[in-house]
């Protein structure tokens, strides 16, 4: 089997559905893969090689029955390790709870794709308690990013989105609170996307910020997108409109953009004939409302460990989780007034327009070993700032979707589309309009399965 | 980023170390010396982000009257 037959998930599906192909060979590559290019990547915290071999042959079996085992039959698949999978400890990137009772059962959405057939092999790399843009981990190491190894993968889910770049699995899932899917799948040139809140349950899913937190997947094409995401929801595909109304967004999200985000944005919107820009003036005070209120539940929900086991946290988590159980209440209502008028603001912005663009991340990958971006003229943290353009829109519960710009040979950069609540099905659309137009691609990186 | 930060002419805002350490004695929660360069620095920048949600504010109330 060639490694490129592993990196479609629909593809694999019907291969194996139809006979053509035995699920346990497809593990039996990607095990193999996995083996042979993680440890330059670090996307993996825990592969569960045993138990999706023996799935897979189960899969076979049902298969050599007649049975049919559901459309992602044998498709291989990862999980950010915050999803609970049965009879493993979730440890939400943290030592802490790495000594945990193991959990009962499979997060609702885990479950779900096993159920339409997919394969789990195993968790994947993140900040600690999801706390962070970058997958930095002081525990299970720093995931790299495979275009190129010097090069943050962004995060949180940082482990998840580097996997299916590398083409070690063809769908991760994530969690995105303030971007934690859109970073990344922009970091490492993959689609991601944050669905509605609360499309998708977050039912045996460690929390962050539970008024933000949704669950995300990553593939690297659309069909596959869809797949998963049909998988997960168990909904058919609504109706899109004919000609939806697309506008760039200004404003924020145009001041510290750098040229490959701009030229990102430009590319998107000329291919879409985008002529229109919209403005949502208060998008760098709700930026900040979401940064207080994160530092306000992360500091509230972490507080005992705080008191009785500091110095076992990621030090970089430990000090963000501390500083945010240590500011003043009132920083937090203030926080909390914008955030509400920001929402209303954002629903008016979507009376005249279908689809918002704008820049995924502020600029490509920074270097590991600098951890900084350039933001209006200064060096600040990648850590706390890659979300620049993705905090403000959790705020206000919409679905956005991270697509890769196509351009071989040079780092990726992400364009963020976003609809209305319940647009996850236009903004794939509006997306395959982009990849129709060669605008947009998951270019294959130098680490990873394509490459000898 | 235009904010409050990187206007020279504005001091940098900052909740006060000292009213920190109190809300940690009061919280029980212990921030040794090797850990409170990293948490002040931290505290900074959500007070920056304080006064960015402030300034929005009070914009608004401007507005309203």
């Amino acid at each position: 089997m060639s490694a490129d037959c592993l990196t479609d998930a629909v593809e694999i599906g019907e291969a194996v559905r139809r006979g053509s192909r035995r699920a346990e060979d497809v593990l039996t590559v990607t095990l193999s893969q996995i083996a042979r290019r993680d440890p330059e990547l670090g996307c993996f915290t825990r592969v569960f090689a045993a138990d999706a071999l023996a799935r897979a042959r189960e899969i076979d079996a049902h298969v050599a029955a007649g049975d049919d085992p559901g459309p992602l039959a044998g498709v291989p698949f990862g999980v950010k390790d915050l999803f609970d999978v049965a009879g493993q400890t979730t440890t939400a990137g943290s030592a802490i709870l790495a000594g945990a009772a193991p959990a009962k059962r499979d997060a609702s959405v885990v479950a779900r794709l096993r159920r339409a057939g997919a394969v789990l092999v195993g968790t994947l790399n993140m900040d600690e308690f999801a706390y962070g843009f970058v997958t930095e981990n002081a525990h299970y190491g720093t995931t790299r990013n495979p275009h190129d190894p010097t090069r943050l993968a962004g995060g949180s889910s940082g482990g998840s989105a580097a996997a299916v770049a590398a083409g070690l699995v063809p769908i991760a899932l994530g969690t995105d609170t303030n971007g934690s899917v859109r970073v990344p799948a922009s970091l490492c040139g993959v689609f991601g996307l944050r669905p509605s809140f609360n499309l998708l349950s977050t039912e045996g899913v460690f929390p962050f910020v539970e008024r933000l937190d949704t669950v995300g997947v990553f593939t690297r094409s659309l069909a596959d997108l869809s797949a998963a995401l049909t998988a997960m929801t168990g909904a058919a595909t609504p109706a899109v409109p004919a000609a939806p109304r697309i506008a760039r967004l200004g404003g924020w999200f145009a001041a510290d953009a750098s040229p490959d985000a701009r030229e990102a944005v430009e590319a998107a919107a000329k291919a879409l004939g985008v002529e229109e820009c919209v403005e949502l003036p208060l998008s760098e005070a709700a930026r900040s409302a979401a940064f207080l209120l994160t530092a306000d539940e992360g500091g509230r929900r972490h507080l005992d460990a705080l008191r009785s086991q500091a110095m076992a946290f990621d030090p970089a988590t430990r000090d963000r989780l501390i500083a945010g159980a240590l500011a003043p209440p009132e920083a937090f209502k203030d926080a909390e007034a914008v955030a509400k008028r920001y929402v209303r603001q954002v629903l008016e912005g979507f009376a005249c327009v279908d689809v918002l663009l704008s820049p995924t991340t502020p600029s490509v990958a920074p270097e590991q070993r600098e951890g900084l971006i350039a933001i209006g003229g200064k060096m600040v943290s990648a850590r706390a700032n890659l979300g620049l353009y993705t905090q403000p829109l959790s705020l206000a519960g919409v679905p956005a979707l991270s697509v890769p710009l196509s351009r071989p040979g040079r780092l990726p950069i992400g364009v963020q589309l976003v609809a209305e609540r319940g647009g996850e099905a236009l903004l794939i659309a509006v997306a395959q309009r982009l990849v129709d137009a060669g605008v947009v691609a998951a270019d294959p990186p130098p680490i990873s399965v394509w490459a000898a | 980023m235009s904010s409050a930060q990187d206007d020279p002419r504005r001091p940098v805002p900052t909740f006060g170390l000292d009213a920190a350490l109190e809300r940690a004695d009061a919280l029980g929660l212990a921030v040794d010396a090797e850990a409170m360069p990293g948490v002040a620095r931290n505290l900074d920048l959500l007070a920056h982000h304080h006064a960015i949600v402030r300034a929005a504010a009070a914009r608004a109330g401007d507005e309203a009257r």
